[in-house]
């Protein structure tokens, strides 16, 4: 399976230490993350093929349907959003940002990046904690604990927290002018 | 800490350029932290607000449009359009108002329109001699269309947000949607008066059979999409899949423009849309959780009704308001947040939710055209290769016919509610 829209970072020859390494780490857990967002779609279509089939076709509705796709979507939701954050996909209000001249710009976007790593760090801390305390609690009508639905959290903020970093460390260790990833 | 400091730190992050669901997210975060609240709260209300079944149509109405853009569909519907409507003056702009509405019916985003769809109206009407600005201008306008006609994204949304009947809020959507298109026809019949724009020669009957069976099968998808939905069989979220899995059917099977091995990119392509969507609206809900703790709803509501109880001048203000929030605010987000602050106020007044949705979906729009931050602005400027303000001058003027079916849909409710009540009872 090939996936045209993953991206390999520019690396920078003056870049400072360990960016190559977690270059080549992000740019591998992107790579699981684009083959996990089309499972988990693929997923939603052969459940959603069963609902139908199911309560239309044979008249005999399946219960769980309904609760797997929406988890899978769940889980669809999450992984999907480092993917767009590492392709600058997600909407952003440029009218300001793009007009501040290059120093000012990069103090800003280190600023933003910053306080985007204490809500990441944060979501990823208290997703765990809540992963961990819901392990008991079983879904309605599959034999899952809630702890498989909310672990999608803190596993999205992980991935979103390292392209965070690496965006902010070539931010720092640029001279150079540069887009936010 | 108050709200106060909440909302300007809010704003100030957005403004600086932070992704917009960052900022709500680490906005209400430091809020939750100063007042010492459980933060446990943060991923599970987040997380909740993606556990829905009716949001799960969303991704569907995506890949039903990206399906629709990749397999040349996009192109039949242009061609249908163009034997319909293009022998009037300043011809291929109707057909672009026109192809807008088609597509509207397959797909629930103004932005999938402009992008597909419009890049193919611009390219077609410079070509012809339109100037470059007001094809994009037209193309920017007609796109708003989009949403308001079903399927829809921001109306599906609305209706998890209020609880209102999806059916019932897609069915309202048409008649709004259709006095757009005819509004904005009438803006462009003048136009091409006093710019003296051509128009095509009228189709030959034969033409016109042999472009209306090209089209046929795509513009049976709406009829896929209602159909079911409209006997009360299917769900909004099952017609939705139906209608993608026929999008994709006849991208793969019938028309063969799309390869079996582009589908993984499709699917990647969709649920990366999707995760930008869902994420404005898990954080955006995370936002009304916040601001409906801290009462903002309940003051709002006393200080609105304590000036009027009359629902008229109660719609027309908030109309009022969500046209400036519009020009500074992604129009989901802007949804996400008001819904739960004006919701108590309208039913508590008598106004029918599905006739206020409607009001806010095409008001927040028209917000997607105004700068600073207008998202259609900026895709059809990208589209058009223009710069943005060249794009948002020439769309000024066409402000003016959307304006007035927004005054004229809030001011009769049923313009909305007649199709519903007539449909569904």
């Amino acid at each position: 399976m090939s996936l045209g829209a993953t991206s390999e970072p520019a690396r920078h020859p003056a870049a400072p230490p360990l960016v190559a390494p977690l270059a080549r780490l992000t740019a591998l857990l992107d790579r699981w993350a684009c083959h996990a967002c089309v499972l988990l779609f693929m997923a939603i279509l052969v459940t959603m093929v069963l609902q139908v089939t199911f309560r239309y076709l044979l008249a005999a509705p399946l219960t769980w349907t309904e609760e797997l796709a929406r988890y899978l979507y769940i889980w669809a939701c999450w992984l999907g959003a480092p993917v767009a954050l590492r392709r600058g996909n997600h909407i952003v209000i440029t009218v300001v940002s793009e007009r501040l001249p290059p120093r000012l710009s990069r103090i800003v976007g280190l600023g933003t990046q910053t306080m985007a790593l204490f809500f990441l760090v944060q979501l990823a801390i208290q997703g765990a904690i809540l992963a961990v305390r819901s392990h008991t609690v079983e879904a309605i009508t599959l034999p899952i604990p809630w702890s498989m639905i909310y672990v999608a959290a803190p596993i999205s903020a992980v991935l979103m927290l390292l392209e965070t970093i690496q965006a902010a460390w070539r931010t720092l260790g640029h001279r150079t002018q540069e887009a936010r990833p | 800490m108050t709200v106060g400091p909440l909302i300007w730190m809010w704003l100030g992050l957005m403004v600086l350029g932070m992704p917009l669901f960052l900022t709500m997210a680490s906005s209400c975060l430091v809020y939750l932290m100063a007042n010492d609240e459980i933060l446990l709260s943060v991923p599970q209300r987040l997380t909740a607000a993606a556990n829905s079944f009716p949001l799960l149509a969303a991704p569907f109405f995506m890949l039903t449009g990206l399906a629709m853009n990749t397999a040349g569909i996009t192109h039949r519907i242009y061609d249908f359009a163009e034997c319909l409507v293009g022998r009037f003056r300043g011809g291929l702009a109707h057909v672009n108002v026109i192809g807008s509405v088609i597509f509207a019916g397959m797909s629930g985003s103004a932005v999938a329109d402009a992008a597909g769809l419009g890049t193919i109206e611009i390219k077609a009407m410079t070509d012809e001699g339109y100037p470059r600005d007001f094809a994009a201008a037209v193309t920017a306008a007609s796109a708003t269309i989009g949403p308001i006609i079903p399927p829809s994204v921001p109306l599906l949304i609305y209706g998890v947000l209020a609880d209102v009947s999806i059916g019932r809020l897609f069915l309202g959507g048409f008649i709004p949607g259709l006095l757009m298109a005819a509004a904005l026809m009438a803006m462009i019949r003048w136009m091409a008066q006093k710019r003296s724009f051509g128009a095509h020669p009228a189709p030959t009957l034969r033409e016109f059979v042999t472009r209306t069976r090209k089209a046929f099968l795509s513009l049976m998808t709406p009829v896929i999409l209602f159909g079911g939905m409209l006997i009360g069989v299917f769900t909004p979220t099952e017609a939705a899949f139906a209608a993608a899995v026929y999008a994709l059917t006849l991208g793969v099977v019938i028309y063969r423009e799309i390869r079996w091995r582009d589908l993984p990119r499709i699917f990647l392509e969709t649920v990366e849309t999707n995760a930008v969507v869902l994420m404005l609206v898990m954080t955006a809900s995370l936002m009304g959780w916040v601001l409906a703790r801290a009462q903002v709803p309940q003051q709002l509501g006393a200080w609105i009704l304590g000036t009027t109880r009359d629902p008229l001048y109660i719609l027309l203000m908030i109309n009022v308001f969500l046209l400036i929030v519009g020009c500074f605010m992604e129009a989901l987000a802007a949804m996400i947040i008001l819904v739960p602050v004006f919701l108590p106020v309208i039913q508590s007044v008598g106004i029918d939710p599905v006739h206020f949705g409607l009001v806010m979906v095409l008001n927040l729009m028209i917000g997607t055209l105004t700068p600073p931050v207008g998202i259609v602005l900026f895709v059809v400027a990208r589209v058009a290769k223009l710069p943005f303000e060249v794009v948002t001058r020439a769309t000024a003027p066409f402000l003016v016919p959307l304006i007035a079916v927004l005054v004229l849909i809030t001011v009769f409710p049923e313009l909305v509610l007649w199709l519903p009540r007539l449909v569904l009872g």
